[in-house]
């Protein structure tokens, strides 16, 4: 397996981990020094990504993500990903109760990896507006 | 069959500065393959290559002075993955229905691009900030974080 390869593979693992909320595999897939960037709003710390899929699963208990296509070149990979789940347990920061509406979410992740094919830098943007339509909220402008 | 990714990359930031920057839409067309499917087609956008035209001419209607730079450009050869960040003003409406607030915007997206074996554009999806741009036009409150 190539670095490359390699590097699919970890993106790959890391979301079977956050599907299962096995959070002890993050060790071997996220490095020590981690940044991860959601453009328009802050900086998120592996803390912040475990804490970020607790809170999706208290709201969606049936969560999953699936990881629909990948690809890769140098220390990059590209990935597209869709969550699907109910909305059962509410989203209270966005301000939305538990409604039993079905969320498909589509959005997409650049991460950046060490040597050792550990994730140091990701960038993701999801279709929060697509979202928030979905789960009934106001999704177009005030 | 694939094409070297140093060339796609170059493409691709030529693409982005053509299109946005230099507002050169026939470039833009000559770039899309005539069989190009868009996969994340906004509402009331067809998902081909008149509809993603249609869609670059409202964006660059809704702000006369956009700008776009490329952040990061990723290949493999067979497609293209490239962070974008684009400012600008909401002179001509950025939201359908609203009309222009007048205020700036600064906002990033992600996006994804299936190339042809000819170096043309074949299919997109992609995800730009429209609720960060949504937030810094004050047109809803801003989101709490999970």
């Amino acid at each position: 397996m190539d670095a490359v390869e390699r590097n699919i593979a970890v993106v790959r693992r890391l979301e079977d981990a956050f599907n299962d909320r096995r959070y002890s595999d993050l060790d071997q897939l996220v490095a020590n020094v981690f940044e991860g960037h959601n453009p328009g709003s802050s900086e998120v710390s592996v803390e912040g990504l475990v804490s970020n899929n607790e809170s999706w699963h208290a709201a969606m208990p049936d969560k999953r993500t699936e990881v629909v296509s990948t690809f890769g070149d140098g220390d990059r990979v590209v990935a597209r990903i869709q969550d699907r789940g109910t909305n059962t347990g509410g989203l209270p920061w966005f301000g939305i109760p538990a409604n039993g509406r079905k969320m498909d979410m589509g959005w997409v992740q650049i991460t950046r990896h060490g040597q050792d094919g550990r994730i140091i830098e990701m960038w993701a943007l999801a279709d929060v507006p697509g979202l928030l339509s979905q789960l009934g909220a106001v999704a177009r402008p005030r | 069959m694939s094409r070297a990714p140093d060339e796609l990359k170059e493409a691709c930031r030529r693409f982005v500065d053509e299109t946005f920057n230099k507002r050169n839409l026939d470039y833009a067309e000559s770039s899309l393959n005539v069989n190009f499917v868009e996969d994340s087609p906004p509402a009331g956008f067809p998902r081909d290559k008149s509809g993603a035209i249609a869609r670059l001419k409202r964006f660059l209607e809704a702000s006369d002075d956009l700008r776009a730079e490329t952040l990061d450009v990723v290949s493999d050869g067979r497609h293209i993955g490239v962070r974008v960040r684009y400012t600008g003003t909401d002179t001509g409406g950025l939201f359908p229905g609203v009309p222009a607030t007048g205020r700036s915007f600064d906002i990033e997206g992600i996006h994804i691009v299936a190339v042809n074996q000819d170096g043309s554009l074949l299919e997109h999806y992609g995800i730009v900030d429209m609720r960060d741009a949504m937030e810094q036009l004050d047109l809803v409150p801003s989101a709490g974080q999970p």
